[in-house]
């Protein structure tokens, strides 16, 4: 009797285990494929964006690097990129300590406004930011626009990862530090900032990941005849319809991906736990 | 060696007055325990030796030097924290290295120090391990190496054995003192746990409610308690209320519910006033105990006991109807209801105010 009770509970407990790593299988399929797809589609050596490809070939990637307008695109995008991921990494880190460990009186309201730009729709910010651009006299001029609102968008992304780490923080590392002779700015530069380096690295990485992909406020913040990766591809795909497109997708996931491992590489996104 | 010195200290938060004129002085390479429960100011105390707080008035004095104005980092205090505070980032090595570095001691001089306290606390050949690949005991042995390296004028610990578990934290006692006693420091030392007080200290200072109330060696404390609540948090008490009438010899009758108790005289205490015979459960014998004028003799019935391995810990109902707590030896125990008779000394006895 209780050995074919045991026997159930067992058959049971491995349907459950075979239907969770079912289920796991699906969830990635249901998230990875879109990618694979493009992958395949951007290999493909035929005329038009389709799947199944026709044949396989790299010609679409030989294209893409012929095409000035999105090698410039590439770069235009890396380069905003690059430029909010570091404000937002400076402005996010120095709010977050603030609010975490000096703030009182406008807390809460200092919180809502740090991360106003994660909860508005993404083309609030851009129009409303477009309207200040124009009022105070800069215009579209020379990206300055593009660079703000990149910035806007990513701050919340660091912000919040920094400020998660700083709850965490035993204080009393601080006072340690301290007690044993450091200077308030030594203390911050040789305990503090290394330790809360995982949250400043990963809201980094966040940041540069979005603003990479940031659409609305790129098109109506761009200077003229400036472009983002995403803005070209979407100027594109109105007139043409070939698999260039997939394999400027397929180099923007690389990039992408890319940076998390770069991130991995240079500060060892599991050796981030002490 | 440094002489200590804490003048009338006050620290308020908000409404809570933390620390209420709290005044200590320490003689040289003295280690003196904050003794209280939780809450008491005894951290606070501590804290503000160690500049993370400043307080509200009262000063505080390293060899007669004012330092009350002074930040952490100027004071030369080396602190051991509750949960270790170690830098998480950085190896055993590093972690020593800091504070000489800070204090721009030269590599090689550092290197030699570093090795001399590390084998002072036996972790020698661990040096290049991170904090996270030490065991519990490890990590406050090197939170001890990083505040002895730098050679402070004041040792400061805050319950350093509170995370550890019993065994380790009794080993770590005499590790603590006996390293403490070998480089002759001064040294502050803060504890909710009374045996752990009576055994590392010089001296202790009890402290409740902000206030030290007492401040003496450890059998001072535990023979001599001032009050009830120093006597009930330092170990196990009877306390039984009565009227204290003075004798010759040094001597005095505790007039209680159960007759007359023949008690040492407390000088403190008034005659005829109301007072409280403290006599501690180990001091009570089962049985008729010597034949002498200083004896006090009660029968009665064991109404409870429980077994604490060294020794048995019993509740007995004397006939007067006072309830004794009186410690026995583990062999031949009594059972509930037995009737017995237990006796104590004069001696053994302690008067104080009611």
């Amino acid at each position: 009797m209780t050995v074919k009770a045991e026997r159930l509970g067992r058959s049971i407990d491995r349907a459950y285990q075979w239907a969770f790593r079912s289920f796991l299988v699906l969830a990635y399929a249901f998230l990875a494929l879109p990618i694979v797809l493009i992958l395949l589609m951007a290999l493909n050596a035929g005329e038009l964006l389709e799947f199944p490809p026709k044949g396989m070939s790299l010609r679409w990637f030989v294209a893409l690097f012929d095409s000035e307008i999105f090698i410039k695109a590439i770069l235009t995008s890396l380069q905003v990129a690059a430029v909010a991921t570091c404000v937002s990494g400076l402005l996010g880190t120095a709010a977050a300590l603030y609010f975490v460990r000096h703030a009182h009186r406008f807390r809460e309201a200092l919180r809502v406004l740090m991360i106003a730009p994660l909860l508005l729709p993404e083309i609030l910010t851009a129009i409303a930011l477009l309207f200040f651009v124009h009022q105070i006299g800069v215009g579209n001029r020379g990206g300055f626009g593009l660079y703000v609102g990149h910035t806007m968008i990513t701050l919340p992304f660091v912000f919040l990862n920094v400020s998660a780490v700083l709850y965490n923080f035993d204080r009393s590392i601080e006072l340690a530090a301290r007690s044993l002779g450091g200077r308030t700015w030594t203390v911050f530069r040789r305990i503090t900032l290394p330790m809360i380096k995982p949250g400043v690295f990963a809201g980094c990485m966040f940041a540069f990941v979005v603003s990479f992909d940031l659409f609305a406020v790129s098109l109506l913040l761009k200077g003229i005849g400036q472009s983002t990766i995403p803005i070209q591809l979407y100027d594109y795909l109105r007139w043409d319809f070939d698999p260039l497109a997939a394999a400027v997708s397929s180099v923007s996931i690389l990039i992408s991906l890319g940076v998390v491992l770069l991130a991995d590489r240079i500060v060892g996104l599991r050796a981030l736990r002490f | 060696m440094t002489v200590l010195s804490i003048r009338s200290l006050v620290k308020r938060f908000q409404s809570v007055v933390a620390v209420d004129n709290a005044s200590l002085q320490t003689r040289e390479g003295e280690l003196i325990s904050l003794l209280g429960p939780s809450g008491c100011g005894k951290t606070t105390t501590l804290w503000t030796v160690a500049g993370f707080e400043t307080p509200d008035s009262g000063t505080v004095h390293f060899d007669g030097v004012d330092v009350t104005n002074l930040l952490p980092e100027q004071r030369d205090v080396g602190m051991v924290f509750q949960n270790y505070a170690l830098f998480p980032h950085m190896t055993v090595y590093a972690n020593c290295l800091f504070g000489l570095e800070m204090r721009g001691v030269g590599r090689d001089v550092a290197r030699q120090r570093i090795t001399k306290v590390l084998d002072m606390v036996q972790l020698t050949g661990l040096e290049t391990r991170y904090p996270r690949e030490l065991s519990g005991g490890q990590q406050q042995r090197v939170a001890l190496a990083r505040a002895l390296v730098i050679e402070p004028a004041v040792l400061l610990l805050d319950e350093p054995l509170a995370n550890l578990d019993a065994v380790l934290r009794d080993e770590m006692r005499f590790f603590i003192r006996s390293l403490q006693q070998r480089v002759g420091i001064t040294t502050l030392y803060v504890t909710h746990d009374q045996s752990e007080a009576l055994l590392i200290s010089d001296r202790i200072a009890v402290m409740f409610e902000g206030r030290i109330e007492q401040i003496g060696t450890p059998d001072e404390i535990y023979a001599r308690p001032i009050t009830q609540r120093v006597a009930r948090f330092v170990g196990l008490s009877n306390l039984l209320a009565g009227k204290l009438r003075r004798q010759a010899g040094g001597f005095a009758i505790v007039e209680s519910s159960a007759g007359p108790i023949r008690a040492i005289d407390n000088r403190a205490i008034a005659d005829g006033a109301a007072a409280t015979l403290l006599v501690r459960p180990e001091m009570i014998s089962l049985g008729d105990g010597p034949e002498s004028a200083e004896a006090n003799r009660f029968t009665g019935t064991v109404e409870d006991s429980f077994f604490l391995g060294s020794v048995v810990d019993y509740r007995i109902r004397t006939v007067d109807g006072l309830l004794l707590q009186v410690h026995g030896r583990p062999v031949s125990r009594l059972a509930k209801g037995a009737s017995v008779t237990v006796s104590f000394l004069a001696s053994a006895t302690w008067i104080l105010a009611a």
